[in-house]
């Protein structure tokens, strides 16, 4: 059968809907406005070239209505209309293809459907293959070059695709492309990257490269590094080093070169085997990278002299993540050269990253000082480096993640808010410190005064400095922090004068009494929202009238995670009275079941607005959950 | 102050600007006419289908005025109609193609959302030759170019 010529099947190229949108309505206020004239107001004459009034276009004829309609058809649906009119079809064909997902299950090249593949692959906007393996014949080497129109390709384990397949694809949608993404890139077969020499067009609109897990060893991938490159380089010391085992060096950085708009680049899991542990991709620090504005290197091991270069040669990241990487040479001797700035990174994340020496981080904070979101969760950071975070991100940081830093102590922390660092801080997770005591939380509920969030779950919580008590304060004056101490005193001052209305605890006793507690707010009283506070189980009876009351300061919270094998609801009591807006309430941890004595403080009369309640000991179908059930019917019960 | 609007057949609605301004062509023009109590003449649309805009205007008064297109969602799902919205469709496909074309011409973006959705979901498990009798459509294919097309697109039929 010879091949069926649609006039339709030129692929069009649709104009942005808001054009589109603002073309409608200029149309449809010219028929206005000659409609207005006719009902005798005075307005300039429009030509009238739209539809006269009263006839109105068949419904399906307006183009754009059908394409809306199209739009929300599922693939067997669009297969239907694409059989009903030549319009439909045109219509049709273009939401069928316009993402396409070849996977292993699509079938060979015997299939027929692949035969009328050149035709539609035009239709195609985003392709995705993943597992194809079709090692003779791959459809899209069919393709006429001038007909893909790709706007994103992802590759994701096709270790038979075909390098000249892979080649046609790429240099066919140069002018497109704007994402592109390998997957699995260890087990390609091909250097993807090693396009015709000939072809020197740039990929003008690619803005996004991810490559992950692209493990070096391959064989087909291992190139030695041509001339050209150790020349442009002006570092080969540097460069050499990595040769021996660098898969896709000489080819990405001249794919780099070709890819001026590259704002996101992704390399993730890249680990070369051998003495040198550098990937490749670090040879994005040869040339500036004006455009790359975000950089993510998780889990790739880099040195701390490349990594060094890389922040001096793309002057323009905001966003930096060098989350974990377990390699022993990981940022080792990182020095980042004299000049360079980094006044646009706002997010730098560091999970898991342990330096070898702590002369990393402290280099990297003094240097990123514009840093607005500090992700160092679960790495090495150590006290001293505390203390250089703190001198130099003062008045700018927002948010930090400590959480599971096993080496800070409640002096690090003193020292992070030595310099106020408190007064900008909204948010803050310092959960699982192993080594922080009560002391330290102390330090931060009394000097980070605009927390909207916090999370203080440790193990083995001190509640009795983390509850202001008094003899913690007489500890701290002892120290050298002499603003503080003042305004802590001025504080307890006005404390002493504030009659915080104490919740009557049902059997509450003496040792109350005999404890001359003053209650001193959190500075974050204000500000916080969202407050986590778990493991408490080292918690007292009269404990828990302190949290209360501390929890009824909190007028702006919205949600708390509170747990422990020590706790009791009462500490619930009321808060629903002070803090209006909470909404949301996990309870965790408890050491029972809820019971009946329980239920006065998860009914609407305690915590009035709440819409979701999840208590992990609340047992289902019990007696308390149903009464709860029955009076509660608007809140989600977890 | 209320709006006048006249429909194709002469008929008169006396609606809140609110409402009235729900249709973005009528927001544009009482901006750039200014507000006067002269009618304002609406004639594409008759005054049974204008009289269910109305009420589906008067029903979403209130509602936060939609932002921009989510950036094109390529699949976008057609069956979160609301409850409301969907009785609100429950009317005969003559009239349901009439509120569509109304919702096009006066721009009320929601409107026509929820019409197109309704439509595709009219348009979901039927074969082409149902959708041409529904929809009133001519088959301007040949039937070698029909079975050709079929054959075409039976891959991505499956997926």
């Amino acid at each position: 059968m010879p091949a069926l010529v649609l006039p339709h099947q030129q692929p069009v190229q649709l104009p942005a809907s808001s054009s589109s949108t603002r073309r409608r309505s200029s149309v449809l206020l010219d028929k206005h406005v000659t409609a207005r004239r006719r009902s005798s107001l005075a307005l300039p004459s429009v030509p009238c070239h739209v539809l006269s009034a009263g006839k109105r276009p068949a419904f399906l004829e307006v183009s754009e209505i059908a394409d809306q309609i199209a739009g929300y058809l599922d693939p067997r649906s669009l297969c239907s209309t694409a059989r009903v009119s030549r319009q439909w079809h045109a219509i049709s064909l273009r939401h069928l293809w316009r993402e396409t997902h070849l996977d292993r299950s699509v079938p060979s090249k015997e299939g027929v459907q692949l035969i009328h593949f050149p035709t539609l692959s035009g239709f195609i906007r985003h392709l995705t293959l993943s597992g194809y393996n079709n090692p003779t014949r791959y459809p899209l080497s069919l393709a006429a070059p001038e007909t893909l129109h790709l706007h994103s390709l992802t590759i994701e384990g096709c270790s038979e695709l075909d390098a000249e397949a892979l080649y046609n694809i790429l240099d066919n949608s140069v002018n497109h492309l704007g994402h592109l993404q390998l997957l699995d890139v260890s087990c390609l077969q091909s250097n993807p990257f090693a396009l015709s020499p000939s072809s020197s067009n740039t990929f003008k609109n690619l803005e996004q490269l991810r490559l992950v897990r692209a493990e070096g060893g391959t064989p087909a991938l291992t190139t030695t590094l041509t001339d050209e490159v150790l020349t442009q380089s002006g570092e080969e010391q540097a460069v050499t080093t990595v040769t021996s085992i660098a898969p896709f060096t000489d080819h990405l950085i001249d794919f780099l070169r070709r890819a001026p708009a590259l704002k996101s680049l992704t390399a993730q899991g890249i680990k070369e085997h051998g003495d040198n542990v550098e990937p490749s991709v670090i040879s994005l620090a040869t040339r500036p990278h004006l455009s790359l504005t975000y950089l993510d290197l998780h889990d790739s091991t880099v040195s701390g002299a490349t990594f060094g270069r890389l922040l001096a040669t793309c002057p323009n990241l905001v966003s930096v993540n060098l989350n974990h990487t377990n390699d022993t040479h990981f940022m080792a001797g990182m020095v980042i050269p004299k000049g360079t700035t980094a006044l646009h990174i706002k997010t730098l994340s560091l999970h898991g990253c342990h330096f070898t020496d702590g002369h990393g981080f402290k280099e990297l904070f003094r240097f990123a000082s514009h840093v607005e979101k500090l992700n160092l969760a679960c790495s090495n950071v150590d006290d001293e480096a505390l203390a250089v975070l703190g001198h130099s991100m003062v008045g700018i940081l927002l948010d930090l993640s400590l959480q599971g830093c096993h080496q800070i102590t409640d002096e690090g922390i003193r020292e992070l808010l030595a310099h106020r660092l408190g007064d900008s801080l909204q948010h803050l997770d310092i959960a699982e410190c192993t080594e922080l005591t009560g002391r330290g939380i102390h330090s931060v509920l009394r000097s980070c005064s605009r927390l909207v969030s916090l999370d203080i779950s440790q193990p083995d919580i001190l509640p009795l400095s983390m509850l202001h008590l008094e003899h913690v304060d007489e500890d701290d004056e002892d120290g050298s922090e002499g603003v503080d101490v003042q305004q802590e005193q001025e504080q307890q001052e006005v404390a002493g004068q504030h009659v915080a209305p104490l919740p009557t605890i049902a059997d509450s006793d003496t040792a109350l009494a005999t404890l001359e507690a003053v209650h001193v707010p959190w500075a974050c009283k204000d500000t916080l929202e969202w407050l986590r506070i778990t493991k408490l189980d080292a918690l007292e009876r009269r404990h828990l009238q302190m949290l209360n009351e501390h929890l009824c300061d909190l007028v702006h919270l919205r949600a708390l995670h509170i747990g422990g094998s020590k706790l009791e609801l009462c500490v619930l009591n009321g808060l629903g009275q002070h803090s209006v807006l909470l909404r949301q309430l996990f309870i965790d941890d408890l050491a029972r079941e809820v019971t009946m004595e329980d239920l006065p403080y998860l009914m609407t009369e305690n915590t009035p607005h709440l819409d979701r309640l999840w208590c992990r000991h609340l047992v289902r179908y019990s007696e308390p959950w149903s009464k709860l059930r029955q009076e509660r019917k608007s809140i989600k019960l977890w | 102050m209320p709006i006048t609007l006249l429909s194709l057949d002469d008929v008169q609605f006396k609606v809140d600007k609110e409402v009235a301004e729900r249709s973005i062509l009528i927001k544009n023009m009482i901006e750039d006419v200014g507000e006067s109590d002269a009618p304002i003449p609406l004639p594409n649309v008759s005054s049974s289908v204008l009289k269910k805009v109305i009420e589906y205007c008067e029903h979403h008064r209130n509602d936060p005025v939609q932002t921009q297109d989510e950036t094109d969602d390529p699949r976008k799902r057609s069956n979160d109609i609301e409850e409301w919205d969907m009785k609100f469709m429950m009317v005969d496909q003559e009239m349901l193609f009439e509120i569509i074309l109304a919702a096009n011409y006066l721009d009320i973006k929601p409107l026509l959302d929820v019409g197109c959705k309704t439509v595709a979901n009219i348009i979901k498990g039927k074969t082409p030759e149902e959708i041409r009798k529904v929809f009133n459509i001519v088959n301007d294919f040949t039937p070698e170019e029909e079975a050709q097309i079929k054959k075409e697109n039976e891959w991505a039929e499956d997926r």
